[in-house]
């Protein structure tokens, strides 16, 4: 198990180099440049070069990345002589957009981000597998074949249009939950307590778990089906052991193997910003911060949240192999 | 960009005006005529004047103190930092808590007026400063017993302090930049950190309350210089560099009581402001809530349903103001909504390097259908169609005899091109992600092709627009761009538009149809730093520009940007800024 790890923390390591490699490498010898677009209506060569001192663009593309590196895992001196300053780590820089520190945004956004992902991830998760068991275990029933299509919809309606509906009728309409028309959702720790907060954000955890569960009901459906109709499923009940438990502990056991793969690389996915959500539902989160860096060209955001992505991508298919161990015993880690 | 980059404030991701200005031409959202009564087709081109918008201000004549305005932005601002703060929004909310040697009353509806802010009138005739003969030093004077938020005293030492940070150019990338550009900087000066024990010796201050200005050429437009922000005093010793934009400190009515950068930021009174210092700002309101990261179809949507605090509210990212999907839902709130012209005016640019015959531009410009560009650009709501290429309310305008038509004029343009050597084939550039630019493109498209010239549309990567218009000769022959002034006079439009570089030998930066005549360039050169009286030089500006607009035709004048605003029922004192494009927050009371 500790080899494991060690192994995949190092392959981690490797990965995250490999990316912010590219990325670094995609960003800033791409056609963008950052210092021009500053530059204004006096734009001048001197100026421009000015610019590129304050954003630290003025050293060799190596050396630029080196320290980005370095201020990731240690920290860095920015800025200019005179007006130096210490950038603690993970140090992902300065906003070009707005002056903020980086990583001060991403720690501003993730809550909102998390919030969103694990709230969904339980629904799906209660609901797709929950639905995909029963769903298997009445193969072509009538509560089968309502999982199915329920599903089936679910997976093909997009998400604005169940987020705007959802507003339409649950907030405004019917009014069974606080219209917070835009402003951002309360976090356990504001003022309206764990309450509010799990009211802002009960729609957006359905509209994004709504895609998910029909996913997960239709593939715990098929494996469902297709372990139970396994030989060792006959044995287990031809020994007379109870249903419940040939289900549960012999049919559940292997046919969620797989699902746990696709929940660790979904939440992983979902963990770097569910874009289309926090938009619908004005979430600050990471998809939101994301898709304002694309718009406004801010690198050193996007660099950021690229990393960042990947680092919970990374970080979920070590998390998935983990639990294969646990779910499957067949499943050893050495 | 806005805005956002930031209207203007919302695209405005850059700091240059004229990027503000391009940017926001293609953010403002469509309109549909009808919701507001549009301006008469003919009646802004043939008058020249700011078209028919409705009232300027409305709800107007409220008094009472009190009471919190909300705002609701989409994004963060880009500075607080007064030396780098230069884009609308953040400059509407940075008058409050900043107070400038100079302010300008842009009531809404009159022409901007320069008053003096921080400082004293002490000039002769309408000047603030007091100029030497040649106008290239320039004294003023400013209050005492001024004081910063925490009860310090503001000084000359701190205004001064903020200019010399406006010259760490390799710390601050934004920011106006006029004062740099203009005071002689003999030593080489770099601001204060790199070279601590260095001077700005071109500001001098012989006294707690004096301010003496060195310009390297006579500066007649000196007092409105001095209106931006980099004459917002700061001081020394809470100066914390690169994070002073989340720390400014105040010496106007209000001062930052929160800030959760992309959430909040909230304002509240400063208690060493004195009103009976600042006749300027009425600062009605205890506190503004400005709330951000809302998408702007939500707050176009609250603002006209107006339930809640809502009624207190508003947005200041034009772009977040009326979206076109709502324009007909304004109907039920007329009451609340108000339409004014700002400092913009967007204009088609001819690249004089690649289309070089003059008669052949103006032919184009003939066949334009401005109407429809309106319409492409988003509808009357959002801009009418302007007879210059300078907005209506800078001093001493006088509308260019254009002899356009609104709807083109084939006949007229098929005639001068008799005899004429005609490109068979074109390119448009547009901004790409600008749909209205795209749209005016295919206008272009449709009524050259009258013309038996086909226009090739190309799309150019948002942020190298302008970049790829500067290229020399470069890809595009015709492409929108446009101006916003930091101050109300000719000098500030007409030089950089149409005026030479530096070097006196080429075109500058931000003209962008290339055009350079060595007659005109040193007479624009000079006119820009004539010491004769304003309204001597504005009528000799106004007399060079219609006459290259009508005799070169660098540009056809295609909007005059509107900026419609709507707010919650208990604002009062609304109207457009003239300067900022905006609702002047300056100005608004709000019921408590």
């Amino acid at each position: 198990m500790v080899k494991f790890l060690i192994r995949r923390f190092v392959a981690l390591i490797g990965l995250l180099i490999a990316v912010s490699i590219v990325t670094f490498g995609l960003f800033t010898i791409g056609p963008s440049d950052p210092a021009a677009d500053s530059c204004g209506k006096s734009c001048t060569p001197e100026r421009i070069g000015q610019i590129k001192v304050a954003l630290g663009l003025d050293k060799p593309l190596v050396t630029q990345y080196w320290e980005y590196m370095k201020g990731l895992v240690a920290g860095r001196e920015m800025g200019p002589p005179g007006a130096r300053y210490h950038c603690g780590w993970p140090c992902f820089g300065r906003s070009y957009q707005d002056n903020q520190f980086v990583w001060d945004a991403i720690k501003q956004a993730l809550p909102y981000t998390i919030s969103l992902a694990l709230g969904a991830a339980l629904i799906w998760l209660v609901f797709g597998v929950g639905f995909g068991v029963i769903a298997g275990l009445n193969k072509g029933k009538l509560i089968d074949k309502l999982s199915v299509g329920v599903a089936s919809l679910g997976v093909s309606l997009p998400v604005p249009l169940i987020g705007l509906t959802l507003i339409l009728l649950v907030n405004t309409d019917w009014r069974w939950l606080p219209y917070t028309s835009g402003q951002a959702p309360a976090l356990p720790w504001d003022s309206g307590g764990p309450v509010a907060w799990f009211k802002n954000f009960l729609l957006p955890w359905f509209t994004l778990a709504a895609i998910f569960s029909a996913s997960y009901v239709r593939l715990t459906r098929a494996n469902m089906i297709e372990t139970m109709g396994e030989d060792y499923i006959r044995t287990a009940t031809a020994k007379g052991l109870p249903r419940r438990t040939v289900t549960l502990k012999h049919g559940l056991r292997a046919a969620i193997t797989p699902i746990v793969t696709i929940f660790g690389l979904d939440l992983g996915g979902l963990l770097g910003g569910a874009v289309l959500t926090e938009f619908i539902y004005s979430l600050p989160g990471l998809g939101k911060l994301s898709a304002d860096a694309v718009n406004n060209g801010d690198l050193p955001k996007i660099l950021a949240l690229v990393l960042f992505a990947a680092f919970f991508v990374i970080v979920a298919n070590i998390i998935v192999d983990i639990l294969y161990a646990v779910v499957d015993p067949r499943v050893r880690l050495d | 960009m806005n805005r956002r980059r930031p209207l203007i404030a919302a695209v405005a991701a850059s700091t240059a005006i004229v990027l503000i200005a391009s940017c926001s031409s293609s953010s403002k959202k469509g309109g549909t005529s009808g919701t507001n009564p549009p301006p008469p087709s003919g009646s802004s081109s043939s008058s020249g004047g700011t078209p028919s918008t409705g009232p300027a201000l409305i709800k107007d004549g409220y008094t009472v103190k009190g009471g919190t305005v909300n705002i609701l932005v989409q994004a963060n601002f880009e500075h607080l930092d007064p030396v780098q703060n230069y884009v609308t929004n953040s400059g509407n909310v940075g008058k409050l808590i900043y107070r400038t040697l100079t302010v300008f009353d842009d009531t809404p509806g009159k022409a901007p007026v320069i008053k003096a802010d921080i400082a004293v009138k002490s000039g002769p005739g309408d000047y603030i400063g007091i100029p030497n003969k040649d106008q290239t030093v320039w004294t003023y004077k400013i209050q005492k017993g001024l004081k910063f938020q925490d009860g310090s005293a503001i000084t000359a030492a701190d205004i001064k302090y903020n200019v010399e940070r406006l010259f760490a150019a390799d710390v601050y990338k934004d920011g106006a930049t006029y004062l740099r550009d203009l005071l002689v900087n003999s030593n080489n000066y770099a601001g204060p950190y790199k070279d601590p024990n260095k001077d700005l010796t071109s500001v001098q201050t012989p006294d707690p309350y004096t301010l003496v200005f060195h310009f390297a050429s006579g500066q007649p437009d000196a007092d409105m210089m001095m209106s931006l922000f980099y004459t917002a005093p700061v001081p020394k010793a809470k100066d914390t560099k690169q994070d002073y934009d989340f720390k400014p400190v105040s010496s106007g009515p209000y001062m930052i009581t929160k800030y959760t950068p992309n959430k909040e930021l909230v304002l509240g009174r400063n208690p060493n402001w004195s009103a009976a210092t600042d006749p300027n700002r009425p600062a009605l309101p205890d506190s503004f809530d400005i709330t951000m990261g809302i998408a702007p179809a939500t707050v176009s949507q609250r603002l006209i349903a107006n339930q809640g605090s809502d009624q207190s509210a508003l947005s200041i990212d034009n772009s977040s103001d009326i979206q076109p999907g709502d324009v007909s839902k304004l109907q039920g709130a007329k009451d609340r909504f108000v339409n004014g012209a700002g400092p913009c005016v967007f204009y088609n640019i001819f690249n004089e390097n690649k289309i070089k015959d003059a008669d052949v531009r103006h032919a184009f410009a003939l066949a334009l259908n401005r109407q429809a560009a309106i319409t492409a650009l988003n509808g009357t709501l959002f801009g009418s169609i302007p007879s210059s290429f300078i907005a209506a309310n800078v001093r001493g305008f006088q509308p260019a005899n254009l002899g356009l038509k609104d709807t083109g004029d084939i006949p007229a343009a098929k005639a001068l091109l008799q005899g004429k050597t005609v490109p068979k084939s074109i390119t448009y550039g547009y901004s790409q992600g600008r749909p209205a630019q795209k749209a005016l493109a295919l206008q272009w498209q449709s009524d050259l092709k009258k013309l038996g010239v086909n226009v090739t549309i190309q799309s150019i990567p948002t942020d190298s627009f302008y970049k790829t218009l500067r290229t020399d000769p470069g890809p595009v022959d015709i492409a929108l761009a446009g101006w916003c002034w930091d101050w109300p006079t000719m000098a500030s439009i007409v030089p950089p538009v149409l005026g030479p570089d530096a070097t006196q030998k080429t075109w500058s930066t931000s003209n962008f149809s290339k055009y350079f005549d060595s007659v005109t360039a040193k007479q624009i050169t000079a006119l820009a730093g004539s010491t004769e009286a304003p309204a001597t030089v504005d009528q000799q500006f106004a007399t060079l520009a219609n006459q290259i607009q009508t005799t070169n035709w660098p540009f056809v004048p295609t909007q005059a940007a509107l900026n419609p605003i709507l707010v919650g029922s208990k604002i009062h004192n609304v109207g457009v800024s003239g300067i900022w494009s905006l609702p002047d927050l300056n100005i608004i009371g709000v019921e408590p």
